[in-house]
Formats: structure tokens, C-alpha cells, sequence
């Protein structure tokens, strides 16, 4: 290392730092030391607050420089508060932080997109299970009934057998010259197959005890029969002028054709 | 992250208030929103919006992302201020757009439910097939006997049947009154318009005998839990009144004369001999807890999972268990405390920052409980985006802010004048209560004029109490007459919270009535904004009185004496501390045997 060559007189004006010799210290990522633009200072570095207000801009960029290194090299950054602050350990760590690099950035928006894709999976999830689910009651009562708390004895009647089976029992108050296809009121328990409605054999009061059909489409249906001689399918329906998809989903469970 | 908390929450209120606007010109009612006719414009308006958003987001971000690079490339300035600022910014940006997603998707799927439109037609008959949430309660109708919530899985309305994914609050009477929590039902009713509450829809069960049939039992897990609630809940029912209305309520955060049990656990009608809760008595109770601003001791919160976490990290350091297996048991007794608890929005938000405190403790570093809470809030509101709308949510988390973010600051200012513990004390109601207040404004417009003293008095006997408790409602399933002695000194332990609650919330001067809704709870932010402004200013002009009271000497004491904080403040004993002095000197001096120096 070569000596430094002083001046007779080593005042602050002659003397620069320029003149020692320069060891290579590593500098953190993205810190300059740039001298056409002067670093900001510490707060808490009053003599050189006080030289760089008295001094001309060049040394106070010397001045500013060497602080800024002096800090870098002890530790002490621009953004670090008063004393007291750093003793209290709990406010230094619940305050809130503004400043972010961009690879925290990065790691945020991938926890936030994350959470986004996790909501939207467990939303499009709600609708999948329609059709593992016990509608009737028969699927549903060899559980129920085990775990029933009360003493009353549960009646094992399909829901949708029972169903049909009320809506023929207004036929023979409505209309007591209908022959109905089997006997509603005294069997809630029969199999669902004898109280269809049999299309090509249905009067026009049978077809209206059927939610959904009213006496004008069961005069077209009866039409429609007329027309084609036979009904062969329950989808033949859909032929019929004022019976779309959805009335014949509706309508399908309590009517058949037999042949 | 406490902007991204800010601005997910705005958005999401925002955006729900949008979506009703764009559907129906109606504000926060879910069932007009229904009317939109879905046939040609309906959900594609929103959905397009939300589309754009998702297409735009990348690109913004791609675009900042290059930007940053490109500027560190350059290196001329060293601008890291600016750059920590746009990351900053992108961030926010990309809450702001997840933000608009979630709660746009979730307000989209809700609004072309099934259930909606059958009520927006005034309501009709309907099979409702769903998962129960919550344990039942009585119900506010006067006609139903008890209430429930049910997440719906499927409707079947004229033999239609159709996908439905909402919770719905479900009124029964009589023999319907089966429900468990965690349990699937099929249920037959008839859909209504709620008349109040949050809910989308309520489901008033049919009176026939076969209108609520259990589809699948509950887990194991929480039949076990619901053993355990209603063993514990039956012990209560043989303490005086106050501890029947009150341990169950500070346990497990329902008030005693709110709970129903379900059939299963009503054991023979041998020893049960004891009456229902006094309804007049405990709804005296309730309302004068509501007024003596004491309320939310009755709602489970962060003190019960603080309670479980340590008394496990206890247990296991006593018997020097690794960390890891430590972070393991306090997940296991989140877990247990969470099922055991009837659960809310706040024993969510305290559930999931518990685990994130667990999740610290298992990688060996210390939490941080802004942070934590920061990110229990951003992931709450985006995966479930109706918590935005849930007032106790909102409760639990605006409390848990002013603790964190306040409660230091308080503390040291009321150090100055009170002694240490009724300082500590204070300070963390009235940190908890500053950003309480405005949400509490919202939902019931009175201001708690004596809640700080109410809180100060039962502060004591909170702790012991609510460990009395949770220990009553571990073992009375297997030993009652352990558990009745728990729940005893926990019944003396709330007796003083009883006598606080008569005292102040009958007194005329508990409640000052204040403006309702959002002005008001702005006019109450405001006015908590001045007071601290104002001491900070008193603080200042008392210091330049002061500065000024020194003779002049020239300039260069001038610069001295005004020359910032460079040289220092000078010192002033506060009040405490001269008290303090005080009081060592004269202890010292009395009761020291040698009289001598008084040295400390």
C-alpha cells in the first residue's frame, strides 16, 4: 500500500478523500455512491448538516458521501429511527411497514393470487354434489330411523310415490264416473308403477289431477292422441303444442305408457 | 400489508354495493337483485366487467414488473424510495383487482341461486337438502321454537330440482326442533322473504311430523363436541340464575337462555329437576350487559384461544417437548377449542390467526401480531367475501387493530398519571374500543358513555372465570359433579360481572344516543381522531411555553436551546414517576429497620 502523500499544511480544504488509498468494499445491491447528486442525509448527524450547510455543493457532496459511506459501513441507514424506538422491541415490530422490494412484491401477489384461485375452486365445488343426494325419502330412512330420537315409528313411504298417490285421490271427488289407476287413499305404501297415469287410456280429468297439466293441455293431449293413434313414448309429449322440456320433467313421474 | 387490508375491504363493500346498483338499482338487498331478467343481459354485464379485470391484471403487472427492472438496469440513480413505492403500489393493485373477483363471482353465483328467485316471487314451498352450521338457538319469531342455519345443497321446488349453494336461516317448532350441527337434513317448508337479519332467506318448516328427516349423521368429531357442549350446558342448569344465563355465555359464547338442545342428549327425566332459565331475568341481564358496553365478554374471542395456547405451551415446556411437537399440541387445542365453541365470525378470525401464531412458532420465530392479523383479514375476505358484510367480524377485527396498533402508545400515556396496573388496564379498553366504537355506532346508534369504567371493573375476574369454565365443559361429560364444581367458582366468578352489569347499565348515564349509520359512525371517528390531536397539541404549546420561559443569551444559546432534538429535550418528571419516588422513600423510611440513608 503506498504511503499517502500529505501537503504541508493538512487542512480540510487541501486534504481530500480522494487522496487515501481505496480498498474495495463490497457494496450492497443497487447503492451508489454518486457524487453529481448528493445522497439525503441522516437526521441525526448534525455536523454534517452543519458542514453542508456552510460548505460549497461539491465538498458537500464529498461531505454527504463519506456520511452515507460511514453509514452503510456502520450499519446505520437512513430510515432508522430515534433510540427510543428500537428499545421498545414490541412497537419495532407491530409497526407497519410501507417500504417493499419487488421480490416481496412478487411472493404477495402469488399468496393473493393463491387465495383468489382457492375461493373460486370452493365456489365452483357447491354445485357438484346434486346427484349423490338422498332425494327420497327410502334412500335417506335406513339412517334416519336408526338415529330417530322419538318413539313415533317411521313410516318408510317413498316421497315421490306418495305424491302421486294424493293428487288421484282428488279424482274421485272431482269426478266419480274416472276409473283410477289403483287406489290412492288406501295405499300409501304401493309401488310407484300402479298409480301411473296410462297416456293412451287417460281421460281428460285424469290428466288435469296432474300438477302442470291443466284442462287445456289435456285436451291436447288427448288431440295429439287422437291424431297419432298411440302414444309409444312418454317423450312423445313433447310433440304436443304447449308441453316444452321443462312441463315434461315435471309431468314424467306420474305419467307412462303401457302397452 | 395494512393497505392491502384497507383497500380489500373497501373493495369488496364497494363492489357489493355496485352489483346491486347494476342489477337492479337496489342497494345491499340480495332478492331484488333476483328481478334482473336473466334471460338477455343479466349476469353479463358483471361478468364481462370481472372478465376484463382478470385479462387487465397480468398485464399491469407484467408492465410494472418490467418497469422495475428496467430502472434497476439503469442504476444513475439509486432510487429505492420510488421503487419500494410502485412494488407498493402493483401490490395493491392486485388486491384491489383479486378483490373485485372474489366478491363479484360470489355476489354473481348467489344472485342466480335457485332459493333467491322463489323468494323474490314472494316466497312458495319448497325440499330443502343442506348441511346444518350452527347449533340451534331459540329463535327470534314468536312463533318458531328454535332456529338454525343451513348451508344448502340442493332445492327442490315443484318437483324441480336444482343446485343451490347459500345458507339459509331455518325456523322449526315442536318436533322438528332435531337439528345437529354438522348433520344433513332434508328439509320441507315454506321459502320467505326475511323480514330482518342477514340471511338471504328463510325456510319456516312444515308442522308435519315427517318435515325434517336426517339425511347423514354428523362426524364423529362433532358428535363428540356436541355431547360435550350439552353435558356442560345441563351442569349449568343447576347453578343460580346468574350463572346459568352467564358461564355459558363466557364459555362457549351463547347466553344459557338462548341454547336448545337436541333430543339425543336429554338424558331420562329422573334428575332433571331443575326449571328453564328465568326468560325475564335473563333478558334484564342481556340488555343490561348490552348498555353497560360489556356485551362482548358473552362472544368468544382471541382471550380463549390466547388462554388454550398458553396453557399447552406451559404444559409442554414443562416436559421439555421439542418445538415442533409443541406448535403441533397448540393446533390440536385450537382445533378442539374451535369445535367445542358455538361458532361466530370472531372465533373465526381468531381461529385462523391462531394458527398462523402456531405456524410461527413451528418455524422458530417470534410472531408479529399486525402482520398476522393483517393476513388473517386479506385471506378471510378473499376466500369467504361475505365476511366483509359480517358485523362481529368486523368487530373482532377493528378491536384487535386498536390493540396492536394503539395499545403501546396508550399505555405509556396513561403511565404518566395512573399506577401500572389500572394503566395497563385501561389502556387495552380503550384501545380496543377506538376502532370499535365507529362499528358499534353502525349497528346500534349509542354511544357506551361508561364502558370504560364498566370494562375496568369486571377485568379482574374475566381470566379466572373463563378458565373455570372451559375446564367445567372439558370433563362434565365424563365426570358431572367435577365439572358442576368448576362451574361454580366459575358462576362466583360472574357474579360481579352480574352486580357491574345492573350497576351501570341501569344507571341513566350508561348510553348517549348518537347519530345512526354511517355519518354517525364517521362523526364518532372524528371526534376520536381530535381528542389524541388535541393532547398532541396541548403537549407542543406547553413545550414552546416552556422554551420560550428561558432568558435569551444570544445566539448561540439560541440555536442550542432551538436546534431540534439533536441536544436533547429536557427532562420532566411525570406525575407517576414523582408519586413513585415518593412512595419508595417513605416506604423506605417507614418500615426499613435501620434508619439511615435512604438509598434506592
Amino acid at each position: 500500500m503506498p504511503r499517502p502523500v500529505l501537503s504541508t499544511e493538512p487542512t480540510i480544504e487541501s486534504w481530500r478523500i480522494r487522496d487515501l488509498p481505496i480498498t474495495d468494499v463490497p457494496l450492497p445491491a443497487g447503492f451508489v455512491i454518486d457524487d453529481d447528486e448528493p445522497f439525503p442525509l441522516a437526521p441525526a448527524d448534525p455536523s454534517g448538516m452543519a458542514l453542508a450547510r456552510d460548505e460549497s455543493d461539491t465538498s458537500s457532496s464529498l461531505v454527504s458521501s463519506s456520511s452515507a459511506m460511514l453509514g452503510m459501513l456502520a450499519g446505520v441507514t437512513v430510515g432508522d429511527g430515534g433510540v427510543d424506538d428500537l428499545l421498545e422491541q414490541r412497537t419495532a415490530r407491530d409497526r407497519p411497514r410501507l417500504a417493499l422490494e419487488p421480490r416481496h412484491a412478487t411472493i404477495i401477489i402469488l399468496i393473493l393470487v393463491l387465495a383468489l384461485s382457492l375461493s373460486l375452486t370452493l365456489l365452483v365445488q357447491q354445485g357438484m354434489r346434486l346427484s349423490t343426494m338422498s332425494w327420497n325419502a327410502a334412500d335417506g330412512t335406513a339412517g334416519a330411523s336408526s338415529t330417530s330420537p322419538s318413539d313415533t315409528p317411521d313410516v318408510p313411504s317413498p316421497d315421490e310415490s306418495a305424491t302421486p298417490s294424493d293428487t288421484p285421490s282428488d279424482a274421485p271427488q272431482e269426478s266419480p264416473d274416472t276409473n283410477a289407476t289403483g287406489d290412492p287413499s288406501a295405499a300409501p305404501s304401493a309401488s310407484p308403477t300402479s298409480t301411473l297415469i296410462d297416456l293412451n287410456t287417460a281421460s281428460s280429468e285424469q290428466l288435469q289431477t296432474i300438477k302442470g297439466i291443466g284442462p287445456v293441455t289435456a285436451q291436447r293431449i288427448i288431440d295429439h292422441r287422437t291424431e297419432i293413434g298411440r302414444y309409444t313414448s312418454v317423450d312423445q309429449l313433447l310433440d304436443v303444442p304447449g308441453i316444452g322440456a321443462k312441463t315434461l320433467e315435471k309431468i314424467r313421474p306420474y305419467v307412462e305408457v303401457r302397452s | 400489508m395494512l393497505p392491502c387490508v384497507v383497500v380489500v375491504w373497501t373493495t369488496l363493500l364497494a363492489e357489493h354495493a355496485a352489483f346491486g346498483h347494476i342489477c337492479n338499482g337496489a342497494v345491499g338487498d340480495m332478492t331484488l337483485m333476483a328481478r334482473w331478467p336473466r334471460q338477455a343481459f343479466g349476469p353479463i354485464w358483471p361478468a364481462a366487467a370481472i372478465v376484463l379485470l382478470l385479462l387487465i391484471m397480468p398485464i399491469v403487472v407484467a408492465v410494472a414488473y418490467w418497469r422495475i427492472r428496467r430502472r434497476r438496469l439503469h442504476r444513475h440513480h439509486c432510487h429505492r424510495r420510488d421503487s419500494a413505492l410502485l412494488c407498493h403500489g402493483v401490490v395493491i393493485v392486485t388486491a384491489m383487482v383479486c378483490a373485485c373477483v372474489s366478491g363479484g363471482l360470489h355476489d354473481l353465483v348467489q344472485s342466480t341461486d335457485p332459493i333467491i328467485d322463489v323468494v323474490a316471487e314472494n316466497g312458495g314451498a319448497a325440499m330443502v337438502i343442506g348441511t346444518v352450521s350452527v347449533p340451534m338457538t331459540v329463535s327470534a319469531l314468536r312463533d318458531a321454537d328454535c332456529q338454525t342455519d343451513i348451508r344448502v345443497h340442493g332445492v327442490s321446488v315443484d318437483r324441480i330440482r336444482s343446485p343451490s349453494s347459500i345458507t339459509i336461516r331455518v325456523y322449526a317448532t315442536g318436533q322438528s326442533c332435531v337439528f345437529r350441527q354438522g348433520a344433513d337434513y332434508r328439509v320441507v317448508g315454506t321459502l320467505q322473504r326475511p323480514r330482518f337479519g342477514g340471511a338471504p332467506a328463510w325456510l319456516i318448516v312444515d308442522d308435519a311430523s315427517d318435515a325434517v328427516t336426517e339425511v347423514r349423521e354428523p362426524a364423529w368429531w362433532r358428535r363428540a363436541g356436541t355431547i360435550m357442549q350439552e353435558s356442560f350446558i345441563r351442569v349449568t342448569r343447576r347453578l343460580p340464575d346468574h350463572g346459568q344465563v352467564l358461564v355459558p355465555g363466557l364459555t362457549l359464547g351463547v347466553l344459557g337462555q338462548d341454547v336448545v338442545m337436541t333430543p339425543w342428549s336429554a338424558p331420562a327425566q329422573t334428575d332433571d329437576t331443575t326449571a328453564d332459565v328465568d326468560e325475564a331475568y335473563a333478558q334484564r341481564l342481556e340488555d343490561d350487559f348490552k348498555q353497560a358496553g360489556i356485551m362482548h365478554l358473552m362472544a368468544v374471542s382471541g382471550s380463549h384461544f390466547v388462554l388454550a395456547s398458553t396453557v399447552t405451551r406451559r404444559l409442554c415446556a414443562r416436559f421439555l417437548i421439542p418445538r415442533w411437537a409443541t406448535s403441533v399440541g397448540v393446533v390440536v387445542a385450537y382445533m378442539m377449542l374451535a369445535t367445542l365453541v358455538y361458532p361466530s365470525d370472531s372465533v373465526l378470525r381468531a381461529a385462523i390467526m391462531g394458527l398462523g401464531g402456531a405456524a410461527c412458532l413451528l418455524a422458530g420465530r417470534r410472531t408479529q401480531a399486525l402482520s398476522g392479523l393483517n393476513w388473517t383479514v386479506i385471506l378471510a375476505l378473499l376466500i369467504d367475501p361475505s365476511l366483509a358484510h359480517s358485523y362481529g367480524f368486523a368487530l373482532s377485527c377493528t378491536a384487535v387493530y386498536g390493540l396492536v396498533l394503539c395499545g403501546d402508545a396508550v399505555t405509556r400515556f396513561l403511565r404518566g398519571f395512573l399506577p401500572r396496573i389500572l394503566a395497563d388496564t385501561m389502556a387495552v379498553t380503550i384501545a380496543a374500543q377506538t376502532f370499535a366504537l365507529p362499528v358499534q355506532i353502525m349497528m346500534t346508534p349509542q354511544l357506551p358513555a361508561l364502558s370504560v369504567p364498566a370494562n375496568m371493573l369486571v377485568a379482574p375476574f374475566v381470566a379466572f372465570t373463563t378458565i373455570a369454565g372451559l375446564l367445567a365443559l372439558c370433563v362434565s361429560w365424563a365426570v358431572p359433579a367435577l365439572g358442576f364444581a368448576f362451574a361454580w367458582i366459575a358462576c362466583l366468578g360472574t357474579l360481579p360481572l352480574e352486580r357491574c352489569a345492573t350497576l351501570i347499565g341501569g344507571s341513566r348515564f350508561s348510553v348517549l344516543p348518537w347519530h345512526e349509520g354511517a355519518k354517525g359512525a364517521m362523526a364518532v371517528a372524528a371526534f376520536e381522531l381530535a381528542v389524541p390531536l388535541t393532547i398532541m397539541m396541548v403537549r407542543a404549546m406547553v413545550r414552546v411555553i416552556a422554551r420560550g420561559a428561558l432568558p435569551w443569551r444570544g445566539p448561540e444559546q439560541d440555536r442550542v436551546a432551538y436546534g431540534g432534538d439533536d441536544d436533547g429535550t429536557p427532562y420532566r418528571a411525570r406525575y407517576m414517576e414523582r408519586v413513585g419516588a415518593w412512595w419508595r422513600e417513605t416506604r423506605t423510611m417507614l418500615f426499613e429497620r435501620d434508619v439511615g440513608d435512604v438509598q434506592h
